[in-house]
C-alpha cells in the first residue's frame, strides 16, 4: 500500500472502522513509514484535544422541565396519559436487572434521601466545568494515592483500569454534605465518570442506584469507605465499574485514624 | 396503565441521552436557551413518534430528531432575520460564533478556546460529524443514521472536517503545514 492510499484510509483506520483486510494493509504500511505514523499521531492528538473540550454541561433542571412538557402528551391510541412523576420510578425497573430491586412500589426499602443524590449530581456537574475536574492530572495510581495522604483522612486504593476502557484522568478533593470527599475522575469513551469516596459510619440508607437529571449514581460500601460513581453512562456500565473497583481493592483501602 | 408503561420505557431508553442531545443542540444552534428549546421540541416529537423506535438503542434515533429540530430552528431564525448570505446557505456558517455569549467567554482555557472556536466555525455537516464522533463516540453507521447520509459520506466529512480543523489551528498558531505528499 502506498502512502497516498494509506492516507486516504487513515481516518477510518484511526476510527477503527476499516474492514479487516484493509486494516491489516494499513497496519503493515505503518510499520515501515514514519511519515504516515506521524500523521496518525496528529489524528490522535486532535482526538484528545477535542475530547478535552468536554460536552457543554446540561442545565440541571432541563430533564425535569422536559418531563413536565411531556406530561399529557398522548400517544396515538391512548386517551389517558399517566402521571410522569410515577413513570420515573417505574423506569428504574426497565433499566436492568441490577436496578430491578430498586422499584419503589410495594418494596420495603427505605425511601431514598433526595439530598445526597442531588449533592452528588451537583458535584459531578460542577466538576465538568473547564479546569474543575482534577486538582492533579495523572493516569498513575502510584502518584495519585500519596497525593491524597495529608489532604484527607482517607486512603482509597485507586485501580488502574485503562486496559478495560476506563481511562484514569486524575483526582481532586471535594467537599459536600458536610464532609470531605476524595474524587477520582475517569473517562469512558466520551463520558466523564466521577468516583466519590467518603468515610462514614456503617450502612447508609442511600439507594444502590439512583437517576437524576440524566445522570446515574451507583453506590457501594467497602469497609469504612462509601463509594459513589456518577456519570451519564447507563447504570449497567457503572455497575461494571463498581465490579472492577471492588475486585481490585483486594489490597484494601484504609481509613486513617484521626490525628 | 399502558400509557404509564410507555412513559416508563421512554424514561429508561430516551431520557438518559438528554445530555448528549443538549450538547449536539449547542454545537448546532449556539446559545444555551436555544439549545434547550431544541431539546424540548425534540423530546416532544420523540415521544409522539416513540412507537417508531426499533430496538433499545435510542441514542442515534434521538440525536437524529435533535438534528432535524435544530435545522428547523435555524431556518426559522433565518426567516426572522430575513438575511441569507450565499456562503451561509452553502456551508451553514455563521450560525455559531457570530454572537458569542458570556458563557462562551467564561469557558475554556486558551488552547481549548481556540479549538472550540475552530470547531464552531466548521461547515455544519463537518461539525456535526466530528461532534458525534469525537464527543459522543458514535460509530460511522450511527452517524449515518443521524445525518441521513451514506457511511462513505460520513467518512469523507470526518476526514475533511479534521483536516480543516488542523489547518485552522495551524493558522492560529502561525505555523505552516508541512506538505507531506
Amino acid at each position: 500500500m502506498t502512502c497516498e492510499e494509506t492516507l486516504e484510509l487513515l481516518d477510518a483506520y484511526h476510527d477503527e472502522e476499516l474492514p479487516e483486510a484493509e486494516r491489516r494493509l494499513v497496519a503493515q504500511h505503518l510499520l515501515a513509514c514514519q511519515s504516515c505514523v506521524d500523521r496518525l499521531a496528529e489524528l490522535e492528538r486532535l482526538r484528545l484535544d477535542l475530547r478535552a473540550l468536554g460536552p457543554h454541561p446540561m442545565p440541571p433542571d432541563l430533564g425535569d422541565r422536559v418531563r413536565e412538557a411531556l406530561t399529557g402528551v398522548e400517544s396515538a391510541d391512548s386517551a389517558a396519559s399517566g402521571r410522569w412523576i410515577w413513570a420515573r420510578h417505574l423506569a428504574a425497573a426497565a433499566v436492568g436487572a441490577a436496578v430491578a430491586t430498586l422499584v419503589l412500589l410495594g418494596s420495603n426499602m427505605p425511601a431514598p434521601d433526595p439530598g445526597d443524590t442531588t449533592l452528588l449530581v451537583d458535584a459531578h456537574i460542577r466538576s465538568l466545568q473547564p479546569g474543575h475536574l482534577v486538582d492533579i492530572a495523572s493516569s498513575e495510581p502510584h502518584l495519585l494515592q500519596p497525593w491524597f495522604a495529608g489532604r484527607i483522612d482517607l486512603a482509597p486504593v485507586i485501580p488502574q483500569l485503562n486496559a478495560q476502557g476506563w481511562e484514569l484522568l486524575g483526582a481532586r478533593l471535594d467537599y459536600f454534605g458536610g464532609a470531605p470527599a476524595a474524587a477520582v475522575a475517569l473517562r469512558r469513551r466520551a463520558h466523564i465518570v466521577n468516583v466519590f469516596i467518603r468515610g462514614g459510619p456503617g450502612d447508609s440508607a442511600e439507594p444502590a442506584v439512583a437517576d437524576l437529571h440524566g445522570y446515574r449514581i451507583v453506590r457501594w460500601r467497602d469497609g469504612d469507605l462509601h463509594y459513589a460513581a456518577v456519570s451519564d453512562l447507563r447504570a449497567a456500565e457503572l455497575a461494571e465499574l463498581r465490579g472492577l473497583i471492588q475486585a481490585t481493592a483486594a489490597a484494601g483501602s484504609r481509613l486513617l485514624p484521626p490525628r | 396503565m399502558r400509557e404509564q408503561r410507555r412513559q416508563a420505557r421512554f424514561e429508561a431508553l430516551v431520557m438518559p441521552h438528554l445530555p448528549a442531545a443538549y450538547d449536539l443542540a449547542r454545537w448546532l444552534v449556539g446559545g444555551s436557551a436555544e439549545a434547550q428549546d431544541v431539546v424540548q421540541d425534540a423530546c416532544l416529537r420523540a415521544l409522539r413518534g416513540f412507537d417508531g423506535l426499533r430496538g433499545d438503542d435510542a441514542r442515534p434515533w434521538l440525536l437524529a430528531i435533535v438534528r432535524n429540530c435544530a435545522w428547523r430552528h435555524i431556518a426559522g431564525r433565518r426567516r426572522a432575520a430575513n438575511v441569507i448570505a450565499f456562503d451561509e446557505v452553502l456551508h451553514g456558517q455563521g450560525e455559531i460564533g457570530s454572537q458569542p455569549g458570556p458563557e462562551r467567554h467564561a469557558e475554556a482555557r486558551a488552547a481549548g478556546r481556540t479549538l472550540h472556536a475552530a470547531l464552531a466555525e466548521l461547515p455544519a455537516a463537518f461539525r456535526e460529524a466530528i461532534v458525534l464522533r469525537e464527543l459522543h463516540g458514535l460509530s460511522y453507521r450511527e452517524i449515518a443514521l443521524v445525518q441521513n447520509a451514506p457511511a462513505g459520506t460520513v467518512m469523507s466529512r470526518l476526514a475533511r472536517g479534521r483536516a480543516l480543523l488542523r489547518a485552522a489551528l495551524d493558522r492560529r498558531h502561525g505555523a505552516r503545514r508541512r506538505d507531506d505528499l
